[in-house]
């Protein structure tokens, strides 16, 4: 069986995502929602509800009264945020796990899908953008990587010297030795979760934005955020930062490409967070 | 003892132990050294220039270049460290493929380590910047020896 037809078993293989994290994204993706139903959903889950407050009353939110309730954690945090988190905990079991072939250990993994979460997020708040599922979309760009790994282990140099000789990006470079790519694989298992069609073409083409028919904010969010986590170096694999920056994506956004004020102001809140971010899990 | 280095950081330390940064994409990690002392440090910054925002670079000056280094080399002076004897290797500065304009932060992160060293007449020993990889930076407070390590590779010495 080639690369490609392994891939795509693995990708089956791979547990659908629970009842309520499907609802918290239906629910996110609305545009205005009723907090109660919000409630009503987690409050099914006590697992959840557990991890949930556990969370809300970690330094990283640095609320001094405890938050005790699901209730008051939506009052407090906002439901948005509530949402963001029961994904985000979620997303822990198949992000926070070595990527072989990138060599990435697992935190590196988690910090870095979380800074890209974080500065979607920011940007989108900067620009004045949606930003519901620009989180959520941050936080899985790179899913694919854990599929894609293990078959990159045996040709990693390989692709590393086509990105040398050929000046081609690391990305293009899965195509040629495995048939196939991690935003593209990533895609497929988004599909296999049955996250909305945005959401599938934002980790399609977080990479390439500009072959997104219908380029979409989102995509181009997912993009430029990951360019600023992937330059900082945060969670960088064997694949590097030897991807490419869109100027369509940029162009889109409405961030101008000359004026550095925009990326470096970006760039310092993001390293603001970083130290939120590793507080939060430990050293 | 291993000091570790984070990003807007810097550290100096003694023999015996070692100083690390870990990750530097498109920042740049400089390695200063006196031999004779056996005493170095290093500063991690992440973007050139204070004057994008003076009120942080007055709360983190190891955030920026030119608020870092000069501090980097009085914190090794107040040590003893003799200017001369200096040993300076640089690492990080790289880019994405098609870092336009605002977007080449490696590139200008390295020019200001270059601007400033050589306006104070200090020479860059060794460095290994540049193209699209990350790297972590070890110095060996020993022997002044500073390793260099890609994902996946072995470290070099640089």
């Amino acid at each position: 069986m080639s690369d490609v037809g392994k891939i795509i078993n693995k990708v089956r293989e791979i547990k659908p995502i629970p009842a309520i994290v499907s609802k918290a994204f239906a629910l996110l993706s609305e545009e205005d929602y009723d907090i109660g139903e919000v409630e009503k959903v987690i409050s099914l889950d006590p697992g959840i509800t557990a991890d949930l407050l556990k969370m809300a009353n970690s330094p990283f939110y640095g609320f001094k009264s405890k938050i005790d309730t699901v209730k008051r954690a939506i009052v407090v945090l906002g439901s948005k945020n509530v949402l963001d988190i029961i994904i985000t905990l979620h997303a822990t079991t198949f992000i926070k796990k070595d990527a072989p072939g990138y060599s990435i250990e697992a935190k590196q993994m988690w910090l870095h899908a979380l800074m890209v979460a974080f500065t979607c997020d920011a940007i989108a708040r900067k620009l004045g953008l949606r930003s519901d599922v620009a989180y959520t979309a941050g936080l899985l760009h790179d899913v694919g990587k854990q599929v894609l790994g293990e078959f990159l282990k045996k040709k990693v140099e390989n692709a590393l010297q086509i990105v040398k000789d050929e000046n081609v990006s690391f990305l293009e470079a899965e195509r040629r030795v495995i048939g196939t790519d991690h935003a593209e694989v990533g895609a497929i298992i988004a599909e296999n979760w049955n996250f909305p069609r945005e959401l599938v073409n934002a980790i399609r083409f977080h990479h390439e934005p500009h072959k997104s028919e219908e380029l979409s904010e989102l995509t181009c969010l997912v993009h430029v955020a990951d360019c600023m986590v992937l330059s900082s170096g945060i969670g960088t694999g064997t694949d590097g930062l030897a991807y490419e920056i869109d100027p369509k994506a940029l162009e889109k956004l409405g961030i101008s490409s000359i004026d550095p004020t925009f990326i470096d102001s970006a760039y310092l809140e993001l390293a603001e967070k970083l130290k939120d971010i590793e507080n939060e899990l430990g050293e | 003892m291993v000091i570790v280095v984070g990003m807007g950081d810097m550290k100096v330390g003694e023999n015996p132990g070692s100083i690390l940064t870990y990750a530097l994409g498109s920042c740049i990690g400089i390695s200063a050294y006196d031999p004779v002392l056996k005493v170095g440090g290093i500063l991690h910054y992440m973007l050139p220039d204070a004057s994008l925002d003076p009120n942080k670079a007055r709360k983190n000056p190891y955030m920026f270049g030119n608020t870092g280094i000069p501090l980097l080399f009085k914190s090794l002076y107040k040590l003893g460290v003799v200017k001369s004897r200096i040993q300076v290797k640089i690492a990080g500065g790289a880019d994405m493929f098609n870092a336009l304009g605002a977007f080449n932060i490696g590139k200008r992160n390295y020019m200001m380590a270059r601007k400033l060293l050589w306006k104070n007449g200090i020479l860059i020993t060794t460095e290994d910047v540049g193209g699209t990889i990350s790297r972590t930076m070890r110095l060996e407070l020993d022997t002044g020896d500073v390793f260099i390590k890609c994902p996946g590779k072995e470290p070099y010495t640089l």
